[in-house]
């Protein structure tokens, strides 16, 4: 029989790992968003920047870095499979790595408007 | 146990066919073959589409003219309510749901789905609750609150009649067909495949429905929620929606579009795995960026979970949170092009040819292109606020399902028909029906772009002449009934091709998937024996594979025991690690669904003791499924061919049952994660907080109740442990039905002593729907429990047979951990309360 070499089952939750963390990310700055607004986070200062800012870029800068650490993982891993081709392991260390990327970048995308948008209007 | 090892092909047909086969008559009812229960979907999915198609056109001769009288805003009401239900709910979702049942194990090279009886379970459920939203429809009582209930117009104070829980209690009923296909579509992807089919080898519909089933295990449970809440809303008066006690109406927004526009991804993606399937073949050569798409998939499958609120954009949420929304909105058009370019690329790399498939496949380009474009228009908050609540959403939300999935269908269904019927496709008809379709839909729909632009609003029962809508309006309708030919010309084409279409034996398109390589009509049992997979199963030569595999070359080549057989695999790499025993016909999941039934209607008319008894009679014949599965001995490694030999799946470590389990629990651990959402969006949003009073249940009786719950989970492990080191179970599984039952007690008496009235303010009734949802676990715990008992009993567990404890631990986790949160949330709720003065 040719089979494939093995590859635990665990694999497949790396091809959904950057994506777990966006949603981690957006279900956590929406909740605090909400929270921040209804607790007037937003009319406290700490300089020029109000805590509810304060506290959403730092959520943000936390999830891209576990973004980021997503994708060092991956690509380790693909470049432990070697290769691109279609056999399994660097089949799924692949696919990981990109949708890793696909996921960090969607991440900046969708969330980096804590960066500039007023929070609570 | 005798086996024979037979190898003459039309006497290895006659034995399989006679353990597989389903007999004529009432016998019919019985059945759980994929192959008929997928037909049955089908079919039955176009008797609703056709039924929602005749409420379009009542829709279209209503507004074809301004004033018009033909009917009035209540009829009208339900009409339109009812044209949305019915296609998006009856239709949709089960038309790719029949798809997935019957194609499915084929493409995979498997004799049948992970759990037979589920989907048959699944089908009476479709049929009983569709059935009764359209009986309701006939006596007037249909629903009228549009195809997504905002409360507080589906709320009792507006609704007083039966209508709004003819949605609630008949859609819910629906989404257990919904949820019994997601698991069954899971499960069956990723254990039943052929030997060999790793998971870079699968086909890419197999990728595209693995994706759509997750989506819907953790897409509909918010709705799920959503709707029992509302019900209890409506039937005891709990206040979940109703902003004078502390409820939200913006609450059933939220569950709703949690699952809504997950919804249209998870109608999308079947579909577009059929256009993934198909452009290949057509194009003769093999699907361009096969990784990408499926990474794509991937990421279309998330974002859609992150654009719920871009159906709320008026509803006043902040600005920032506006632009999360808008953004991911935005962004799910990459994937969904990386798809597009991909299959352009296909085409362009290949040899095109064209046949009827394909008018359909350009159909969908031309349409859903359009209607993505416009999505990314709606995504951009300035432009929704504007065409908000107007024509321009509807004309998009049909380019979009329509493009996205009617037209793929309808390719789908010309590409796969000869499957069914063995016959070939007749062209007389069929490209006149798809320019009818085409031309009529473009009309319809196109037009209502521009009334929308101009104004118009939806959900109007008419309008008044002279603001720039007639002309418009006119043309769409005529467009409607140009639309409703060509659909009618499609059935006039299939019957045609089932009576006079050119009888063939087997692949008519040349295809390179394994489906093609089965007789066609297909046998009952799929394969005669299970072919080894060595390279990606899209291009596979289904001519010599099939007639090595009808001569029983393969494995599994061989009937034993009468047993339905196939095998179980490595989820990874497609090694085969056990065979799977299924089930036979059985009259079981009809008489589950009747009882169902009942127990809905009872619901429906408000006789809420009489409920309890097919309630309960539900639970006894569950139980009763268990009588025909299992084995009383060990039976070790068996033979199944190729010089393999795998244990049954009894006696496996990973069997589909107990992944199966772990899905269904992952499903439910959605639904209660939306419950806690709900809890906190209405102490943080709803108007009327912080409440009068509050839950004072103290810290012991919550600690007891904590005790109880990870008492009787540790019970269950250590009876598992036990059952593995020789015996001892027994006892440990007796104790843990006992803190249940301990458990049970605690929680009923909370309820009763501790909480205040759940009817007077939110707050109550999500902490009474809260400490409910542990005690019905609870008490479920005894029966997983006792159920384990009597299986030790009965001969039917042993140290390498734990199957039945293991998935009854699997239940124990569950209700331990999802208890504890609950008790939790509990005492937290009154302190939190106390911090923060509610809503704002």
């Amino acid at each position: 029989m040719i089979l494939s070499e093995r590859v635990p089952a665990s694999r497949l939750m790396w091809l959904l790992a950057g994506f777990i963390v966006w949603s981690i990310a957006f279900v956590a700055l929406y909740s605090v968003l909400s929270v921040g607004c209804v607790f007037g986070w937003d009319q406290v200062h700490f300089g020029p920047v109000s805590v509810q800012r304060a506290v959403l870029v730092a959520l943000l800068g936390v999830s891209l870095a576990a973004g980021w650490w997503v994708v060092r993982i991956t690509a380790e891993r693909r470049r432990a499979a070697g290769g691109a081709g279609l056999v399994l392991r660097p089949f799924m260390e692949t696919a990981a790595w990109m949708a890793a990327w696909a996921a960090l970048a969607s991440t900046l995308f969708s969330l980096g408007p804590v960066l500039f948008l007023t929070a609570c209007h | 146990m005798s086996e024979r090892h037979e190898t003459n092909a039309i006497r290895l047909h006659r034995e399989l066919d006679a353990i597989w086969h389903t007999p004529p008559g009432l016998q019919r009812l019985a059945a759980v073959n994929h192959t008929i229960l997928g037909r049955r979907f089908i079919i039955a999915a176009f008797v609703f589409f056709s039924i929602g198609g005749i409420l379009s056109m009542l829709i279209r001769a209503q507004l074809a003219t301004p004033n018009t009288a033909f009917v009035g805003p209540e009829v009208y009401n339900q009409i339109f309510t009812m044209h949305g239900t019915v296609m998006m709910f009856l239709f949709a979702i089960p038309m790719f749901e029949g798809f997935a049942i019957y194609l499915l194990p084929k493409l995979l090279g498997a004799r049948d789905l992970a759990f037979p009886r589920l989907t048959a379970l699944g089908f009476y459920c479709y049929i009983f609750g569709g059935s009764i939203l359209i009986v309701a429809m006939l006596f007037g009582v249909a629903p009228d609150s549009g195809w997504f209930m905002y409360t507080p117009l589906s709320s009792s104070t507006y609704t007083p009649g039966i209508n709004a829980d003819v949605w609630l209690l008949g859609i819910t009923f629906v989404e257990i067909s919904a949820i019994a296909a997601a698991v069954e579509i899971t499960v069956t992807i990723l254990k039943l495949r052929a030997p060999g089919m790793s998971l870079d080898r699968m086909p890419i519909f197999a990728w595209y429905l693995l994706v759509t089933a997750g989506m819907m295990l953790i897409g509909f449970p918010p709705l799920i929620l959503g709707s029992i809440l509302l019900e209890l809303e409506r039937a005891f008066d709990l206040p979940f929606f109703d902003p004078t006690r502390g409820g939200d109406s913006l609450l059933w927004q939220h569950l709703f579009w949690l699952f809504g526009h997950p919804e249209v991804y998870i109608i999308f993606l079947p579909a577009a795995g059929a256009v993934s399937t198909i452009i290949p073949v057509f194009a003769r050569r093999e699907l361009m960026g096969y990784r990408a798409i499926i990474v794509a998939i991937i990421a279309v499958a998330f974002l859609s979970f992150g654009l719920w609120v871009h159906h709320m954009f008026t509803v006043g949420i902040p600005h920032l949170a506006l632009a999360f929304f808008s953004a991911a909105s935005a962004l799910v058009a990459i994937p969904t092009a990386v798809q597009i370019f991909a299959w352009l690329a296909t085409l362009a790399h290949g040899k095109p040819r064209f046949d009827v498939p394909m008018l359909y496949i350009f159909g969908f380009l031309f349409v859903f292109v359009l209607g993505g474009l416009t999505g990314v228009m709606l995504a951009m908050v300035p432009f929704n606020w504007q065409v908000h609540d107007s024509y321009f959403v509807v004309a998009h939300l049909h380019y979009v399902l329509v493009g996205g999935f009617v037209f793929p269908m309808l390719a789908a269904a010309y590409y796969w028909l000869p499957h069914v019927t063995g016959r070939l496709t007749m062209h007389k008809i069929s490209v006149p029906a798809f320019w009818l379709i085409f031309i009529g839909f473009n009309m319809t729909f196109f037009m209502m772009h521009l009334t929308g632009l101009r104004g118009m609003p939806r959900r109007v029962h008419t309008y008044p002449s002279g603001v720039g809508w007639d002309w418009l309006n006119l043309l769409s309708s005529i467009g409607g009934f140009i639309l409703t030919m060509g659909f009618a010309l499609i059935l006039v084409d299939i019957i045609l091709q089932f009576r006079f279409g050119k009888p063939y034996r087997r692949n008519p398109w040349s295809a390179r998937t394994l489906e093609w390589a089965q007789p066609n009509p297909p046998p009952s049992y799929n394969f005669a024996a299970l072919p080894l997979v060595d390279r990606r199963a899209d291009t596979l030569d289904p001519h010599a594979i099939g007639n090595e595999l009808a001569a029983g070359k393969g494995y599994l080549g061989f009937s034993r025991n009468g047993w339905q057989e196939t095998l179980g695999v490595d989820m990874t790499t497609g090694r085969p690690d056990q065979t799977i025993i299924l089930p036979n016909r059985t009259f079981l999941p009809l008489w589950t669904a009747i009882a169902i039934g009942l127990f809905v209607l009872c619901l429906l008319f408000k006789f809420y003791w009489l409920s309890l008894v097919p309630l309960g009679l539900t639970l006894v014949l569950c139980l009763a499924w268990t009588n025909v599965t299992g084995l009383k001995h060990d039976h070790g490694e068996l033979d199944v061919g190729g010089d393999l030999s795998v244990p049954p799946h009894y006696e496996a470590d990973g069997p589909p049952s107990w992944w199966g389990m772990v899905l269904l629990l992952a499903c439910n651990g959605t639904l209660y994660a939306s419950l806690i959402f709900a809890v906190f969006f209405l102490w943080l949003v709803a108007p009327g907080w912080p409440p009068a009073e509050l839950l004072e249940t103290g810290l012991v009786l919550p600690l007891l109740t904590a005790i109880a719950l990870v008492g009787a989970a540790l019970l269950s492990r250590m009876a598992v442990s036990a059952n593995a080191e020789g015996g001892g179970a027994l006892p440990l599984l007796l104790a843990s039905a006992g803190a249940h039952v301990v458990s049970v007690g605690l929680l009923l008496y909370l309820i009763n002593t501790a909480l205040p009235e759940p009817t007077g303010h939110a707050y109550a009734a999500t902490a009474f729907v809260t400490l409910a949802y542990t005690a019905i676990h609870s008490a479920l715990g005894v029966v997983f429990a006792l159920y384990g008992v009597w299986r030790i009993m009965n001969g039917f567990v042993s140290a390498r047979r734990s199957l039945d404890l293991r998935i009854g631990r699997l239940w124990h986790d569950y209700t331990a951990l999802t208890g504890l949160t609950g008790i939790a949330l509990v005492l937290i709720m009154p302190l939190i309360v106390a911090i923060q003065g509610g809503g704002q």
